[in-house]
């Protein structure tokens, strides 16, 4: 069996790749807040998913474009992806600071909050990487856990800076955190199926 | 394969070019939320108005900030802006007097931001589109920092405390402004407002305001004064001397007549302010927003309960930047305020937060509240940034609800 060009690829993708699909998610996540405001639950739904969810696709895109097939189906997935949380009860979560002080709580619910984004973000986005890695399902797992940690971390911190500042952007910087959390172990998940994709020289 | 790589570059390449168009012709941070314009109050009703600032506050460097804020003010029902005019030995619009003075005709920030723009010019056309006031602000009056251009190219037009070639104070204000001014800005000087120079340099800055721009008039703040410690450069004590047989200023700061021949002088140069502004526009308005009289007059030397009296203010809207809800009342019940309001509109100014100190909107509701309690003319929020930025204590969005619910319907 020969190994294909883009395979070869795949294998070679390490922590370089890594920082900079984390670097990626951060810059996405900034440029997103030129036309999203963070606000509660019920202000933000398809439209700030959709836009939201484009800006860091795009982003995100432009690390793997170079790396994983079809990777334009990145862009395609995730804006559906947010688009279709932004409809449901849970609104543009990527976006929302919750409205209680608890931290308890905020933490409860970045967790539950946590796992249904990343597990409708992971069928999402695993319709796109099936098609270059195997074993993509495990970015379902992936994408649940870093979603998970990622709001509830970032959630829980912004909720002590918003009380240490007094002011709302505590709970913005909250939220940067929780991207790059969930970046960080959505990427090392990234990198991992990558490498298992090499297939045996035969 | 049905698509080659080549027809999916294009794609995709489309696609983003797609999404870019959207984005640029798409609202920022407005996209889904506008709120439901209701037809603005008329400028002659309640003033409803909000200081916009260059520190601690972007909204004037962003290429999207002016265009943002003017839709977002309009639809919940303010209707005037104080944009910054002078602050920092710069001005905030291409000036000819500054060029003259400072070597720059504005802030060299905004040449960065908008190169060959002119923020003054397009935010009036687009607050009078929308039926707004504009009435620029020459927020540092007599204030200059240590190390502008002003300061270094004009060393004779400062004044100073008494044996001391630093005109440098720590502010006994507790006004939020000079905390937040202190922070970027910690060592401010003081131009001498009694040499002829400063006051023509000043006078210019203002009359070619009201003469190149249609503006709704102008506005000096309290800093249009100066410390009570200063006065003791050798031109003041000449100028003194001259006017009291030979004798120097007393010692003491605070002696009355001493304090009563400063701001008397102050208040000469405000009479020839408020006159050629009306020369240069007649339907401009001189507009003031000045501490309580006694600590603008015991302080600020500061006499403007005079300048009211004389006619030579339009509008006046007092700083009143207290927590408590009971220091609030007190202050809109000073004789001054009372005896300004028989002539006068008068309006309050309420603090929104600055960087490091932000107020609740509950608080904010409470004192506009209390305003409108009195019968006061209006309100006046310091500062656009913390109206409903991320530098207040609750969402944006929440804050727009307060301000949509005290702003609407307009008042009859």
């Amino acid at each position: 069996m020969l190994i294909t060009r883009q395979s070869r690829k795949l294998g070679e993708i390490g922590w370089g790749f890594w920082l900079q699909w984390i670097l990626a998610t951060l810059i996405g996540f900034l440029v997103s807040l030129y036309w999203i405001e963070v606000g509660g639950t019920p202000d933000l739904n398809a439209v700030e998913g959709v836009i939201g969810g484009g800006a860091i696709a795009i982003a995100q895109w432009w690390v793997i474009r170079q790396t994983f097939p079809k990777a334009w189906w990145w862009i395609l997935v995730s804006i559906v992806g947010w688009g279709v949380l932004g409809l449901s009860h849970i609104g543009a979560v990527g976006w929302i600071a919750p409205s209680t002080s608890s931290i308890h709580l905020r933490i409860l619910y970045g967790v539950l909050n946590g796992a249904k984004v990343g597990l409708l973000m992971g069928v999402a986005q695993w319709l796109m990487l099936r098609i270059s890695v195997p074993k993509a399902e495990q970015w379902i797992l992936a994408s649940v856990a870093g979603w998970a940690a990622g709001l509830s971390l970032g959630w829980s911190i912004g909720e002590v800076l918003h009380r240490i500042t007094g002011i709302f952007l505590g709970g913005v910087v909250g939220l940067t955190l929780a991207w790059v959390v969930t970046a960080a172990v959505t990427g090392t998940t990234l990198v991992k199926l990558a490498r298992e994709s090499i297939p045996e020289v035969g | 394969m049905l698509w080659g790589k080549k027809s999916k570059d294009r794609l995709i390449y489309l696609l983003c070019v797609g999404v870019a168009i959207a984005a640029l012709f798409a609202s920022p941070m407005l996209i889904a939320k506008s709120q439901p314009t209701v037809t603005p109050a008329s400028p002659s009703q309640e003033i409803r108005g909000v200081w916009i600032s260059n520190v601690g506050s972007g909204v004037l460097f962003a290429p999207w900030g002016i265009d943002r804020a003017v839709k977002q003010l309009n639809q919940l029902n303010f209707n005037t802006l104080y944009p910054v005019a002078w602050n920092r030995g710069y001005t905030f619009h291409p000036s000819k007097i500054a060029q003259q003075a400072v070597g720059r005709s504005q802030n060299p920030t905004l040449s960065l931001t908008h190169p060959g723009g002119d923020i003054l010019s397009k935010m009036v056309t687009l607050v009078h589109r929308n039926g707004m006031r504009v009435v620029p602000w020459f927020e540092y009056g007599f204030l200059a920092p240590k190390n502008s251009e002003l300061v270094k190219r004009h060393p004779t037009w400062l004044t100073y405390a008494q044996g001391s070639r630093e005109a440098t104070l720590k502010s006994r204000s507790q006004n939020p402004l000079d905390a937040l001014r202190n922070q970027v800005t910690p060592e401010n000087l003081w131009l001498n407002p009694f040499h002829p120079e400063v006051q023509q340099f000043l006078l210019d800055l203002i009359v070619e305001v009201v003469e190149r721009y249609p503006v709704d008039g102008i506005q000096l703040d309290d800093h249009f004064g100066l410390p009570v410690e200063l006065g003791y450069d050798s031109f003041t004590v000449n100028l003194y001397q001259q006017e009291h047989q030979g004798q120097s200023p007393p010692d003491d700061a605070r002696e009355p007549e001493w304090m009563r021949w400063r701001a008397d002088k102050i208040t000469q140069f405000m009479g020839r302010i408020a006159q050629a502004v009306r020369a240069a526009n007649p339907k401009a308005i001189v507009s003031l927003s000045p501490n309580s009289q006694d600590f603008a007059y015991g302080s600020y030397l500061q006499d403007w309960a005079t300048w009211v009296e004389r006619g030579w203010v339009d509008e006046l809207v007092l700083q009143v930047y207290r927590k408590d809800l009971g220091r609030f009342q007190a202050e809109l019940s000073q004789p001054a305020v009372q005896t300004a309001r028989r002539r006068i509109p008068v309006g309050v100014g309420i603090l929104t937060g600055t960087w490091g100190k932000p107020v609740s909107i509950d608080q904010v509701q409470d004192q506009v509240e209390a305003v409108r309690a009195q019968g006061f003319d209006g309100v006046s929020f310091f500062y656009w940034e913390s109206l409903w930025g991320y530098i207040a204590p609750e969402s944006p969005r929440d804050r727009r609800r307060v301000f949509q619910e005290l702003f609407t319907p307009p008042p009859s």
